[in-house]
């Protein structure tokens, strides 16, 4: 190679690497929105689930913890943090079961519209009543607040609306729970994904807490979906540096150790920079911006890249950079061609995040092989002295193929006998890293609130609005017969709070004109102690509601009632769906009894649809991974038409893969998501190495593939170790895998090419 | 000159009038003066709040029967319930209305029970503070429990033991914006009257009935 073709092959890639960053540099944008990695076609329970998931109430309340003090001073700190934080346009609600009468306002559009909200009885007999049992309560005790209420609403029906929108209890005053802290719910109006307005949010009741006095012996604690993650967000950055560090640290000891040159480090980290960069540049371009667990796991699944500057090195030694390239090339090019296929795969699972992720491994893999093949050789020119260009005969191993029939077939049985509980683990709990104890305590604040149960919803949905409120309300005729049959505690639907435009036009109809009630509330009002003008203000009100607009969606915009609307009626692509809300339920007994009604309601059950959801999404993958193996095995065809060869490499990667499944099932119970994803890896790395010792070489050349293997295989196994000891599941599910995958393939490859024995005879070529 | 005119006239020529009448005056004005300071001052100290309310406080069980007048803007008429007040053990307050309606309210582990119409409702104290530290100060005040009654209130107690005014307000701001002042008034041994002032013109009082035998009905 001329120093002028080393220059402009140089040029080239730096011109590359400069178009890139500039790319990134004006166009790149970070996202950690997780609805990206959410499938794209999926059924409404999907849909729901993963809504809840975004942006349902449950998800959206941080909850406080205040120990340590006694209860009134806990009370008076959870009264003041209450107050300073509904002044916040961070939080939409907070609340910390103190429900004062006294201090009540009824929110817009509430205040206009309570009339249409439930049955009202104008007549003078029901006005009666609801003027007696108000003397009654005046003989109680009344306050002004209490009073400005009565006097717009006699029956107070107001109140109770409010306290049953509430998602959780407010009768027994502040709310203690079991192990004597105070708890508030504070709902964010961001939803739990946002995790930078979480991390605000979180920030401000911190705040809030340290400027209030006497709070010296009082411990504030925060849980809750978006505190978790904040939490979580921060824990793996710090625990993803840490054995970033440990990783690389070891990367670079095993570098030197093998190769003894320093510069060999930098070297090394030229194809895989490269193809980072370009990979990143591509995936910006195609999609606008980049999330973060692309960058994540896409950075690990390009690990295979690494072995790439490695082999070249290995046979190096005895040669020059541009000799060895020649003689790996057609097997480095069909490993990494293999390996973007299987990658390039993910991003036809059906989502956009998987999306970026093949597209940006892919294309890092095939950079990586390219720098590989172009640039590196050229800063191994002239470096080894001994050269021997006589033409060395040239042995295929004699591949064995039993092992890996023995080692596959032993695999499938210990999948079918030691795997009792199944292979896959579909809960998305096991993907969280939150400590069961902290979760146990989130789950003891919660109850002291009373909070709604989640996980059951019923659902209903209708292309047209009014039909759907309309279904909604005969569901609520339906669910108050479940209550009075002790099937089910409460519940809490849309049309509670905004009915349909026939019953609130029913319900505009029953009310008389201005005349007609002033006489009937009159008559009313004989036999009480009220003054004649005592409920003008009622009567003013039933005068303005039969000249308003009826009630749609759009009065809730600017309400604090808004968000949860907007978290009971949800707009998906063309159906409007409502969401009922469950409490204190007998899920059997209630689906059983759904079946007997005459309504397309659904009852949802959120926790085992996203099994469901986890299992499609994994099978879609593997399907796809399917297709891919098919490609792969014909690029191997294409690429050696040797029958033998390639059945051995398909069983040594299968059992490989076989291997690693059992032993990481046995360790970590269960595969996820994330194990398909390291798989993927592993599945990289067998076809690497098994490429490399099944091919025909000479003497020389075998020495240098079983250094580079070996290289390979101890860099790639030591780095995935430091991962696999880590708290964070994420990083453990990976690490352990890869590491397992790793040893596992190379075993059964070295095992396999019969490379442990002194003689490997075979075809022989010039 | 005898030794008393000589001292007279020494005395005399130190501006005092000194004759033995002025001194006999002057000595009776003091022992008055100082006499009614001193009866004065005993009846001010005597006059607190723990022993007023020891005289007067009742053990559990008691029953007393009212009058209650309640004031409100929305009536046209104060609204006049009898009915009796019954104190079964401490924490146990209730409040039977028996004309001119039937109602029962009890307070107790900070709850209050309301039967009304035949339904019975519970309701968290803690829905309203100012109502929680009234029935406090109620029960305070008849029990005899001065200092629950000075941890949530700030007091001035005027009178005597034979006739006493108790005025209370609530130390805390947001309680005392919707419950301004409650005043107790007593005699010797009893309790007999409780005013409670809510502002807004919105105001009841309770008289004890004097009669009543501050002892638990065997019925109840």
């Amino acid at each position: 190679m001329t120093v002028r073709h080393s220059s402009r092959i140089s040029l080239v890639w730096l011109s590359i690497a400069i178009i890139a960053v500039t790319i990134l540099w004006f166009r790149l944008q970070l996202s950690f929105d997780l609805s990206v990695f959410f499938p794209q076609k999926s059924s409404l329970s999907h849909d729901i689930l993963l809504e809840q998931m975004k942006d349902g109430p449950g998800s959206r309340l941080l909850v406080i913890g205040l120990s340590g003090g006694h209860d009134e001073q806990l009370e008076s700190i959870s009264d003041q943090l209450k107050q300073r934080l509904s002044q916040d346009q961070a939080f939409i609600n907070v609340m910390n079961g103190d429900f004062e009468v006294d201090e009540i306002q009824i929110p817009a559009p509430l205040d206009q519209y309570y009339l249409l909200l439930t049955d009202y009885d104008y007549s003078e007999a029901a006005l009666h009543a609801a003027f007696t049992d108000r003397q009654r309560d005046l003989a109680f005790g009344g306050g002004s607040g209490l009073l400005a209420l009565m006097g717009r609403d006699p029956w107070l029906n107001t109140l109770n609306i409010l306290e049953r929108l509430a998602p959780v209890s407010q009768n027994d005053g502040i709310w203690f729970a079991e192990d004597g802290s105070a708890v508030l719910l504070a709902e964010t109006a961001a939803g739990s994904i946002d995790l930078t307005a979480q991390a605000t949010a979180i920030g401000l009741v911190h705040a809030a807490f340290d400027e209030l006095a006497d709070t010296q012996n009082v411990a504030l604690e925060l849980t809750g979906v978006g505190a978790f993650g904040v939490e979580l967000q921060n824990t793996i950055r710090a625990e993803a540096q840490k054995r970033t560090i440990l990783a690389s640290s070891a990367l670079v000891i095993v570098l030197l150790l093998v190769y003894r040159k320093p510069r060999y480090l930098l070297l090394a980290s030229l194809p895989i920079s490269m193809g980072f960069l370009v990979g990143l540049a591509v995936v910006t371009m195609l999609f606008g911006s980049v999330h973060g667990i692309t960058l994540a796991f896409g950075f690990t699944l390009m690990g295979v890249a690494i072995d790439y500057p490695l082999h070249l090195f290995s046979h190096a030694r005895q040669s020059d950079g541009q000799r060895a390239i020649t003689s790996i090339w057609p097997t480095l090019r069909l490993g990494a061609l293999s390996t973007a296929i299987a990658y390039a795969a993910i991003s036809l699972s059906g989502s956009n995040g998987l999306a970026q992720l093949g597209v940006f491994t892919a294309c890092g893999v095939v950079i990586a092989a390219l720098v590989t093949r172009t640039w590196l050789p050229m800063f191994l020119l002239g470096q080894n002295s001994v050269l021997d260009t006589r033409p060395e005969k040239r042995v295929a191993p004699r591949l064995l193929i039993l092992p890996a029939i023995v080692v596959l077939a032993m695999a499938l049985a210990g999948e079918r006998f030691l795997l009792k509980d199944g292979l896959w683990e579909d809960s998305l709990a096991s993907l969280s890293p939150i400590p069961a104890q902290k979760l146990e305590h989130d789950g003891m604040l919660r109850s002291a609130a009373g909070t709604t149960d989640m996980r059951y919803q019923l659902v209903l949905h209708a292309a047209d609005l009014e039909q759907l409120l309309i279904e909604s309300e005969a569901v609520d005729v339906l669910l108050k017969k479940a209550v009075s049959d002790g099937i089910l505690g409460n519940w809490r639907s849309v049309t509670q709070l905004l009915p349909s435009q026939l019953i609130q036009q029913i319900r505009m109809d029953a009310i008389p004109d201005s005349d007609v009630l002033q006489q009937r509330i009159q008559i009313g009002l004989q036999g009480t102690a009220f003054k004649p003008d005592a409920f003008a203000a009622f009567k003013a009100q039933a005068s303005t509601t039969q000249n308003l607009p009826l009630l749609g969606p759009d009065e809730f915009n600017d309400s604090q009632l808004g968000a949860w609307l907007d978290s009971h009626l949800l707009r998906m692509s063309d159906q409007w769906v409502a969401l009922i809300t469950l409490s204190d339920l007998e899920p059997v007994a209630l689906a059983q009894r759904i079946k007997s009604w005459q309504s397309e309601v659904t009852l949802v059950d959120l926790q085992e649809s996203s099994k469901t959801l986890v299992r499609d999404y994994r099978n879609g993958a593997l399907k796809t991974l399917s297709v891919a193996t098919i490609f792969i095995l014909a690029l191997l065809f294409f690429g050696h038409r040797q029958w033998r060869q390639i059945v051995w490499i398909a069983l040594t990667v299968a059992a490989a893969l076989a291997t690693t499944v059992v032993t990481v099932t046995l360790v970590q119970s269960g595969l996820t998501i994330i194990h398909l994803v390291a798989l993927l890896l592993v599945m990289g790395l067998g076809l690497d190495y098994a490429l490399f010792l099944s091919r025909k070489e000479s003497a020389q050349e075998q020495g240098a593939t079983r250094h580079a293997v070996l290289a390979c295989a101890i860099t790639t196994t030591l780095t995935f170790s430091i991962l696999a000891v880590s708290s964070i599941p994420v990083l453990s599910f990976l690490g352990l895998t890869i590491a397992v995958g790793s040893a596992a393939s190379y075993l059964l490859a070295v095992v396999g090419s019969g490379l442990w024995r002194k003689t490997n005879s075979a075809e022989a070529t010039p | 000159m005898n030794k008393a005119s000589t001292t007279s006239t020494k005395l005399a020529n130190a501006g005092l009038d000194f004759t033995w009448t002025n001194i006999f005056a002057r000595l009776t004005t003091i022992l008055c003066v100082g006499g009614l300071l001193i009866l004065t001052t005993n009846n001010a100290w005597a006059l607190e709040l723990k022993t007023v309310l020891d005289n007067t406080g009742v053990n559990p069980p008691a029953k007393v029967m009212f009058r209650e007048q309640r004031h409100n803007p929305m009536l046209k008429e104060p609204l006049l319930l009898t009915g009796y007040l019954e104190y079964t053990k401490p924490g146990h307050l209730g409040k039977v209305v028996e004309t001119p309606f039937n109602e029962a309210f009890v307070v107790e582990d900070g709850k209050i029970e309301i039967q009304q119409n035949g339904k019975t409702r519970r309701v968290s104290l803690n829905k309203s503070k100012p109502l929680k530290a009234m029935l406090e100060g109620i029960e305070a005040v008849l029990a005899g429990q001065t200092e629950r009654l000075a941890e949530t209130f700030d007091y001035e107690l005027t009178g005597s033991e034979c006739g006493w005014t108790l005025r209370m307000v609530p130390k805390s701001k947001k309680i005392a914006a919707h419950l301004p002042v409650m005043t107790v008034t007593g005699s010797l041994t009893a309790t007999t009257s409780i005013r409670i002032d809510q502002g807004d013109n919105e105001w009841s009082q309770m008289d004890i009935i004097a009669d009543s035998d501050p002892t638990l009905d065997s019925s109840l």
